[in-house]
């Protein structure tokens, strides 16, 4: 382990030495706790965390250098994963009227802030605690990106992911075992796409006046694994098997346009995913989908900063995979992969309100962030207090209050918890 | 009886429209001052408390008058590290088309269409200064009143009320009116109070230093003082120039890609 800290730490003290640099540093250690009611109180994670990161510029070029490095006396695993210790490594550099990026870089498509239909680049790290985590919740890919400025006003980018990395999942083998069924889902936990690879993301965005606006064609490996089901056997009157995770291409058209209105910002991304399942009988696969994300940004309440996320989403040819089975034992299966996929029903609408207000000159900051999935609410509350200019202290709570899924494929934390963090930058 | 009435209302009408040309001539010859075609420099901000609690902010800036109804900014910050590497783009209208801002959050790499009541309260990064405080306001949707001669820190200035005149403008901008404090010597504004919705001094604004530039007058250090709260904040513009500001800085490439 000392060898996956010293290397990093290696090459940043090297670069460091020979140019001048830029070094920033972001360290925070922190506690979760579960407190989901009729379970006992459980210590989830203490985390101690650093991300060095150095900007230095050489002739021409641009150089960012960042690393994640943690170890936890309490959670799941006790260091991170190797692969996630990079966290971004790119050269960047003017070319006329063109800005070129080579190497391992963060990009963010669409204009709502967060469940973008549009944001289909970079995969994530699902097993986070809260939702709103800035520094796990995304991967950065190894991209070769080309953005063109024909004009002020114009951009034509072009974004090309050899390998691309898939969504952190450090499952291994899960069993599902409900009775009708006897399936073991293999997750395997590649760092780097080789097959399928490639990705290719292209985007026009304008600025202007009364509207800004962005046009998307992405062909791109999704980041979330599906599963090969083919040798599944339902001879017997269980299913059983061993299914194996798979990664397969889709093909995004997308569009988001951001304008104001009066007082408000209204952002619309919209975005028609169609998937390898186009006609949605092979229930290994996500299915094709048409995802719309509203957004209403305005200050209210004596500038209090507002947001509402309205979110609906269309699945294509839902279910379709049922006129292949006629076995019911293919049901509880189907169910427990549906829910994995976020696909649960054909008609998926849930809405997400953001609330932040600055106090005591910026000192004292406090957000709820609440979303309400009919019947089910998430509340999210934070606070935080800047004792300086670079050390804060944070806390909050996720609030459920729907009863955690007792589905064997479930990625994502399911029970309420709170946390408090103590965060230094420099 | 009659002759004295109308004498009296004759002199009334002679000081107001004096008056009023007072002021139009005061508000030209000022913005004659401003005529800073292009400036960039430093700016650092020193906030203190009440208690004596010193934090700061600093940042690039640049401005750039592109044509008699628009003038662009752009705040690039470097301090404090929660802040650093955010950048404002603004676009500022006096013709009274809708202002635009694009903020860049580079923790996700995102710009962002932002209205300027949205960022922090209108308070520019938690100082006494408010983002309107940086923005020229519509002559037109303002009404002002010579006050006449008065004497601010030992400089002899003219001293004009301003308010909007609707309310809906005056409560967006929190101030009831403010009352302006021009040199009699070379029309810049010095002095400014601003006073609140219930008409009471809110905060000061005092420059203590300038950089004339053959007559075009700009605040090189300001002070902000909120007397409500007793919180101060000092601003001070450096490593300045006045050379051509290319245009591609005010778009979003220069926001994103620096």
């Amino acid at each position: 382990m000392m060898k996956k800290i010293l290397i990093p730490l290696l090459i940043f003290a090297t670069v460091f030495t020979l140019c001048a640099a830029d070094f920033r540093l972001l360290s925070f250690a922190d506690y979760y706790g579960r407190i989901e009611p009729g379970e006992s109180y459980d210590s989830l994670r203490t985390r101690f965390y650093i991300q060095p990161e150095l900007q230095t510029s050489l002739f021409n070029f641009d150089l960012t250098l960042s690393a994640n490095l943690w170890y936890q006396g309490v959670g799941d695993e006790d260091f991170i994963a190797t692969d996630n210790i990079l966290r971004e490594a790119y050269i960047s550099f003017p070319l006329g009227d063109f800005d070129v990026a080579l190497g391992q870089k963060f990009e963010t498509f669409g204009f709502a802030d967060l469940y973008s239909p549009l944001n289909v680049i970079n995969g994530s790290d699902p097993t986070i605690y809260s939702l709103d985590d800035a520094v796990d919740g995304k991967r950065a890919d190894a991209m070769i990106q080309i953005q063109f400025y024909p004009n002020f006003d114009d951009t034509i980018e072009l974004i090309y992911v050899p390998f691309p990395r898939p969504d952190y999942i450090a499952k291994g083998e899960v069993e599902l075992d409900n009775g009708t069924n006897r399936v073991i889902l293999n997750f395997n936990e590649e760092a780097y796409l080789t097959d399928p690879a490639h990705s290719i993301f292209m985007r026009y965005y304008h600025f202007s006046s009364n509207f800004d606006l962005q046009l998307i064609y992405a062909c791109y490996v999704e980041q979330s694994p599906g599963f090969d089901l083919e040798k599944l056997d339902s001879n017997s009157p269980l299913l059983t098997g061993t299914g194996k995770t798979v990664y397969t291409r889709n093909n995004l058209f997308g569009i988001g346009v951001s304008t104001p209105l009066g007082e408000t910002i209204l952002s619309e991304d919209f975005a028609f995913t169609m998937t390898e399942d186009s006609n949605g009988s092979d229930m290994g696969i996500k299915n094709s989908r048409i995802t719309a994300n509203t957004q209403f940004t305005r200050s209210i309440l004596n500038g209090t900063f507002a947001q509402l996320n309205v979110i609906y989403q269309y699945i294509l040819n839902y279910d379709n995979f049922k006129g292949d089975y006629d076995d019911p034992v293919y049901s509880d299966l189907s169910e427990e992969i549906n829910d994995y996929f976020v696909q649960p029903q054909q008609h998926i609408a849930f809405a997400v309100l953001h609330l932040h207000k600055a106090f005591l000159r910026e000192k004292l900051f406090l957000a709820l962030n609440t979303a309400y999935i009919h019947p089910e609410v998430y509340i999210a509350p934070r606070i935080s207090y800047a004792l300086s200019d670079r050390l804060m202290v944070e806390s909050g709570a996720d609030i459920f209050t729907s009863e955690p899924s007792d589905n064997d494929l479930v990625r994502s934390n399911q029970y309420d918890n709170f946390f408090i963090r103590i965060k230094y930058e420099y | 009886m009659k002759k004295t009435t109308c004498f009296l209302l004759c002199l009334c009408f002679s000081l107001s429209l004096m008056a009023d040309a007072d002021v139009d001539k005061i508000l030209k010859e000022f913005e004659k001052t401003l005529y800073f075609p292009n400036l960039s420099g430093s700016i650092k901000v020193e906030m203190i408390s009440q208690k004596g609690d010193v934090r700061e902010i600093e940042a690039k800036a640049y401005q750039k008058i592109i044509d008699e109804k628009q003038t662009n900014m752009l705040f690039l910050f470097d301090y404090p590290p929660t802040v650093r590497d955010t950048g404002i783009l603004l676009h500022t209208f006096f013709n009274g088309d809708d202002n635009n801002m694009w903020i860049y959050l580079p923790a996700v790499k995102r710009i962002k269409r932002v209205a300027l009541e949205q960022s922090g309260g209108g308070y520019f990064m938690g100082s006494d200064f408010t983002y309107s405080d940086f923005i020229m306001k519509q002559h037109d949707n303002y009404q002002r009143e010579f006050l006449g001669k008065v004497d601010i820190d030992g400089r002899s200035c003219y001293a004009i009320k301003d308010w909007a005149k609707n309310l809906k403008e005056r409560q967006e901008r929190g101030y009831g009116y403010m009352v302006n404090y021009y040199s009699s010597s070379d029309f810049f504004l010095y002095a400014r109070d601003y006073y609140d919705l219930s008409e009471n001094l809110l905060k000061t604004y005092r420059v203590k230093e300038v950089l004339n530039n053959n007559g075009a007058i700009y605040p090189t250090s300001v002070v902000m003082h909120n007397v409500q709260s007793d919180h101060k904040s000092i601003l001070k513009f450096y490593d300045y120039d006045m050379e051509e500001i290319p245009e591609n800085i005010f778009t979003t490439r220069y926001l994103r890609n620096r």
